[in-house]
């Protein structure tokens, strides 16, 4: 059940309709696509590689300059594009900051983006950034305090986001309730849909010692979105959620099980330090695209 | 008082604090069976500073080409400490580096240093300028003699200019990746420099005496005659043909309003 339906205006859906340039996204194609970072910027602008779609992270573009702008207008131009917020801090016990809303109001406004995320966790106290993905208890003032911060979020963009599970090195108290009930909670009391990332759920499942399948099927499969996929590090038997590496095969097999829980979903390969060429991440990405592949054949089998 | 806030800012004083607000926090706030919690917490220290002083190293690489990288990542850390992000855009972060450097005791022998933070922070402003306007500096054929000095232009909001005591044009320049000219730098002489955007590149380049006073005052709206005037004020000799057409060639002046 949904209690807080967010209503999309439809001017907002008429603006992107009636635009003679750019292409329409309403949501992301059911494929595999690549997380777009500095690097690789001039060689996506010069050479239009191939990749069913980008995610770029909302606050590198805040207080980008007039010509950083346009390549990101043209890039917008020619494929579907998803903003990922990593500095809203929405599990915070400070209230949002209205001026990162607006900053990123007038981004989504600009971009129209297939779709706008954030993750599950706080980032600033006190006034203090700490710009980090950092971790909550899962407790139900957590829970509502999320609640209420994506109600904000949603009501202010005018649009329904998406939340991400993040990964965490650290188990809080008060603890309420599994990490599972919490994501499927924010999911259902606010509307919003879920990003699912893999990496997350086995990096914080290994750490915590949880099962990663009892996480999955805790997650309503009508709510999931967008998946992402990423490599972690190991250092002393804690996983590190680095984005530094391949995907691991633990976290293939796994990223197989969400696919036969949740059918296809658009699927997005990240990778955020020690930065490869573009085309390895091409072929991380066809790797995703192969599964992602059977999933959709096996819909189609039994749509039939 | 909420428990979410009081783990928070207990979680912040861990990250940034001493070895007692560590302990407070993890005798307090950690569930009994999470396994590893040290090692946790000290993840999360690791990262915080990570991506705060990556962000430090971003925005002032001639700042770190001269302490060095080892001691740019140490004083990062003791940066971060000392003076909260109050963004949640790392561009936005760093912005004090200048007068933290100014009572920073381990580079008070190199008193140019905070001039040199303040140069970076300013290109760092260059390059999120917006776009320039196109080029329309039709009026100047219109006129007729006499009526120049009632002129007034709009120049391109990607430039900034800052006048120092030292020569920041000249550090800037040799402490650019791949320079190979001369190393000898004449720190008698201040300078005072414009910082413009041209292609997408910030380039940092010597004003002459004058020029600083009349760009200034032509960016404030100023008439051409008025700025002249600031010019000549500080400069009998200021050549106002050469400099007109430096800056109308390099695209700084971009219309007449």
């Amino acid at each position: 059940m949904v209690v807080n339906p967010v209503p999309v205006p439809s001017g907002v859906l008429d603006r992107v309709t009636s635009s003679a340039v750019a292409r329409t996204h309403a949501t992301l194609p059911l494929a595999a696509g690549i997380g777009l970072r500095s690097p690789h910027l001039p060689l996506v602008r010069e050479q239009s590689p191939a990749c069913p779609w980008f995610e770029v992270h909302s606050e590198n573009w805040f207080s980008a300059g007039g010509p950083a702008l346009a390549v990101l207008d043209r890039i917008r131009r020619d494929y579907p594009l998803s903003l990922h917020g990593v500095g809203l801090s929405l599990g915070g016990a400070d209230d949002l900051c209205l001026g990162h809303l607006e900053q990123l109001k007038a981004l989504v406004d600009r971009v129209q983006p297939a779709a706008v995320s954030e993750h599950l966790c706080w980032s600033a106290i006190g006034g203090r950034w700490l710009n980090d993905l950092l971790p909550l208890p899962y407790s139900r003032e957590a829970l509502d305090r999320v609640c209420d911060h994506v109600d904000q979020m949603q009501e202010f963009l005018g649009r329904p986001i998406l939340v991400e599970n993040v990964s965490s090195y650290l188990r809080l108290l008060p603890e309420e309730m599994p990490e599972w009930t919490f994501v499927a909670e924010v999911a259902r009391r606010t509307g919003c849909g879920l990003l699912l990332d893999v990496n997350n759920i086995y990096v914080s499942a290994c750490n915590h010692g949880f099962s990663a399948d009892e996480f999955l099927a805790g997650i309503p499969v009508s709510a999931v979105k967008e998946i992402h996929l990423a490599g972690y590090e190991e250092t002393e038997g804690l996983l590190v959620d680095t984005h530094s590496r391949p995907v691991w095969p633990a976290v293939w097999d796994l990223y197989v099980r969400v696919l036969n829980r949740f059918g296809p979903v658009s699927t997005l390969i990240e990778w955020d330090q020690d930065i490869p060429d573009f085309a390895t991440l091409q072929a991380e990405a066809a790797k995703a695209q192969a599964l992602l592949d059977i999933a959709l054949e096996s819909r189609h089998v039994h749509a039939a | 008082m909420s428990m979410l806030r009081e783990m928070q800012e207990g979680f912040a004083a861990a990250v940034f604090g001493d070895e007692a607000a560590r302990q407070r926090f993890l005798g307090r706030f950690i569930h009994p069976a999470c396994r590893q919690a040290e090692q946790g917490l000290e993840a999360y220290q690791t990262s915080v500073q990570a991506n705060l002083a990556s962000a430090l190293v971003a925005t002032y690489p001639v700042v770190g080409a001269i302490v060095g990288p080892d001691f740019l990542a140490a004083m990062a850390r003791t940066y971060a400490r000392l003076v909260p992000s109050r963004s949640g855009d790392l561009n936005r972060y760093g912005e004090d580096l200048d007068r933290f450097l100014a009572s920073y005791s381990p580079t008070a022998s190199l008193p140019y240093l905070p001039d040199v933070a303040r140069l970076e922070w300013r290109i760092q402003q260059v390059h999120m300028a917006p776009l320039a306007p196109e080029v329309d500096l039709m009026g100047l054929t219109l006129l007729t003699n006499g009526d120049w000095g009632d002129l007034r232009f709009q120049l391109d909001p990607g430039h900034q200019l800052l006048a120092s005591s030292w020569p920041l044009a000249q550090i800037w320049e040799v402490n650019q990746p791949g320079y190979q000219g001369d190393f000898t730098v004449d720190f008698e002489q201040g300078e005072t420099v414009l910082i413009q955007r041209q292609l997408q590149r910030v380039q940092v380049s010597a004003l002459a005496p004058g020029e600083h006073a009349f760009l200034a005052a032509l960016n404030q709206g100023e008439t051409l005659m008025n700025a002249v005037g600031f010019a000549t004020g500080q400069n009998p000799d200021f050549d106002l043909g050469a400099v007109l057409e430096r800056h109308l060639a390099s695209g700084l002046i971009r219309r007449v309003i």
